[in-house]
């Protein structure tokens, strides 16, 4: 029922949003995986071109990343024109905050016209519900080259030429205007997702002598996401045209990905795309897309695109796998461990030339043991979720109807998704409240010792640094200074007992002194 | 964004006669290895159609020796079809007023024209224009 409403809301926003056919600031595609998938990622929006799509995608995000975008439109178009399109944007998660995004986004014809865009971008996670909200503030700029006839207009009725510049050019050739989209995103479930965003709210007026605005556009999106496949469809409708976009992407072990997507419209539109992507321990993905139009604009090569995403700080994967394949993983990262051990071993028996060189093997041989040893961390990680969901689909099962189930799902529920997006603080101030309900909840301590777990993971190196910064004042006779350091580490990880305690004693300290 | 003037006929082959004036299928005999060519395009890729009389339509001209069907159409950036070109009193020009099916004007920005060259030989000739208001 609660479903059906959100979905009846969004049919009516989109059906308020009337739009003309768009030329100015029409993106035709951010980021080569969502162009493969037939620009179909208004729900799918999981990464930094999120911002071009659905801000409140910016929600998923909780590293740092940053995305180079190139793409060449229609080559081979038969007047040589060159239309580029291409940006950068960067985006940095602040934990309990939400995640905020930094785009410019670049669109040429070379030598006639260019389009530049601004963005200041932020989504999160609405409250404590399953809704996310995000929203672009952009700067638009758009220049016009100069030319013979931009310089000497024509009449072409047969007149004389003006001898002069098109009047349409007297207050010069460049305008910027200011603009704003807003997105939404609701997860149904780890797999299940709607999104919707407006584009353009303020529809600017970018005309350089006259109006010439820029319309708002609509999009509602739907996508099934899992470990292998990601499944999403997008449906525009302005008027009497509609257009619909559908795309899929096949994840190989989360390292290789093929992707394909078409759209439909009622303007002739009928786009086919594909791609490819290659992903290097979480933190280097490379992607390829190839859009072709089957009717309407002919003779081109296509237009390409490559995308280059470096990211900082993430996991493997947004969604774990099944558990059949979880185990095979582990099962296969065992394999890969014993192997690297031996390595080690070798490496330190090895009659090398060198001192040096032979602590270089060793070390090499460690630091894959290190990797291979973080992935099982996060398969292990991964498993004992899939278990406490398991338990709590059991529990679910057998429990009678209770006036406190309703207040106990809807903790859990949050508490989920908060584990899910990585803010394991929430997190944890979510289950307490479960927990004073009901304190024999074993998925909620469960999950409760999970996500302290994976904040002393993920903040490991940092708090390490900070303590031992605290460390040197402390020893230093700087205890004030300590504690405040210190305790910025407590906002990270307010569970790290080890510098609780030297908190604790340095504050003893300060008081016998004083 | 470049401030220099571009030379915009520079990108059209104006080789042999401009034949504005005869009208398409006159019958007129055409030379052996004449073919159908953009002779010039009017004014260039930016025009501006606020009925000011000053750079209004888009418009390319042609040389159709053979009386071949020419066919004109505009795609908005992202391949939906926005409009069909028309074709002048002369039969030797076909142009665009910037406006779509349903005669309302377009925003400004990129779009994409396309000839379609039928009968005697067979070609595509696609390029780009730009509407500035």
């Amino acid at each position: 029922m609660k479903n059906k409403k959100i979905l009846f809301v969004c049919a009516v926003l989109l059906a308020i949003c009337i739009q003309n056919a768009k030329a100015q600031f029409e993106y035709t595609g951010s980021g080569a995986r969502a162009t493969a998938m037939g620009n179909a990622f208004t729900a799918l929006a999981d990464d930094a071109f999120s911002i071009y799509y659905n801000p409140a995608g910016l929600s998923r995000i909780s590293w740092r990343e940053i995305g180079l975008d190139y793409e060449k439109l229609y080559a081979g178009l038969k007047d040589d024109s060159n239309l580029y399109d291409g940006s950068v944007t960067g985006v940095y998660h602040k934990p309990g905050t939400g995640t905020f995004g930094l785009g410019i986004h670049n669109f040429s014809l070379s030598g006639y016209y260019m389009e530049n865009t601004f963005m200041l971008s932020y989504g999160g996670r609405f409250f404590k519900t399953k809704f996310s909200q995000g929203v672009n503030l952009k700067i638009l700029s758009k220049s016009y080259g100069k030319t013979l006839y931009t310089e000497n207009a024509v009449n072409l009725n047969g007149g004389p030429p003006r001898g002069g510049k098109d009047p349409v050019f007297e207050n010069g050739y460049t305008k910027t205007g200011f603009a704003a989209d807003i997105g939404l995103l609701y997860d149904f479930s780890q797999h299940h997702s709607i999104g919707l965003t407006l584009n353009n709210i303020n529809e600017p007026n970018m005309g350089l002598s006259s109006e010439d605005i820029v319309p708002m556009m609509a999009k509602i999106g739907y996508a099934y996401r899992s470990y292998e496949f990601n499944i999403p469809f997008d449906f525009t409708i302005f008027k009497k045209n509609y257009t619909a976009y559908a795309g899929i992407e096949r994840s190989f072990m989360q390292k290789m990905f093929l992707r394909a997507g078409a759209g439909l419209g009622s303007k002739e539109y009928t786009n086919i795309s594909a791609g490819m992507g290659w992903k290097q321990n979480s933190a280097f993905n490379l992607d390829y897309s190839f859009n072709y139009p089957i009717r309407g604009i002919s003779n081109t090569y296509g237009t390409h695109k490559i995308t280059l995403t470096l990211k900082f700080g993430a996991p493997d994967t947004l969604i774990p796998p099944p558990a059949a394949d979880l185990n095979l993983e582990i099962e296969k990262l065992k394999t890969e461990l014993e192997d690297a051990r031996e390595e080690i071993q070798k490496a330190n028996n090895m009659a090398l030339k060198s001192e040096e060189d032979k602590n270089r093997a060793v070390k090499k041989a460690e630091e894959r043991q290190q990797e291979i040893e973080r992935k099982m961390r996060v398969m292990l990680i991964l498993q004992k979720k899939q278990d406490i969901q398991r338990r709590k689909i059991q529990e679910a099962k057998k429990q009678k109807p209770d006036p406190r189930e309703k207040l106990i799902n809807l903790y859990y529920s949050s508490a989920e998704s908060y584990f899910n997006s990585e803010e394991y603080i929430p997190c944890v101030e979510e289950l307490d409240k479960l927990l004073k309900i009901e304190p024999e909840n074993q998925s909620a301590n469960d999950m409760k010792e999970l996500a302290k777990t994976n904040l002393a993971i993920k903040y490991k190196d940092e708090t390490e640094r900070i303590y031992t910064q605290g460390l040197k004042l402390y020893s230093e006779d700087k205890k004030t200074e300590a504690i405040s350091v210190w305790e910025e580490a407590l906002k990270l990880n307010p569970w790290n007992d080890d510098i609780k305690k030297v908190v604790e004693k340095a504050k003893k300290e300060r008081e016998v002194t004083k | 964004m470049t401030t220099g003037i571009c030379c915009q006929g520079a990108e059209l082959k104006k080789t042999g006669g401009n034949r504005h004036g005869s009208p398409v299928g006159s019958g007129v005999f055409a030379a052996p290895g004449a073919f159908f060519e953009i002779t010039e395009i009017k004014p260039g890729k930016i025009f501006s159609p606020n009925n000011d009389n000053w750079n209004d339509r888009f418009m390319i001209y042609f040389d159709n020796p053979n009386d071949d069907n020419i066919m004109g159409r505009i795609y908005s950036l992202r391949g939906d079809a926005i409009s069909d070109m028309k074709t002048d009193a002369t039969g030797n020009c076909i142009y665009w007023d910037g406006k779509d099916y349903d005669g309302r004007p377009l925003p400004g920005g990129i779009y994409i024209y396309q000839m379609e060259v039928t009968g005697t030989e067979s070609k595509i000739i696609n390029g780009t224009c730009i509407i500035v208001k």
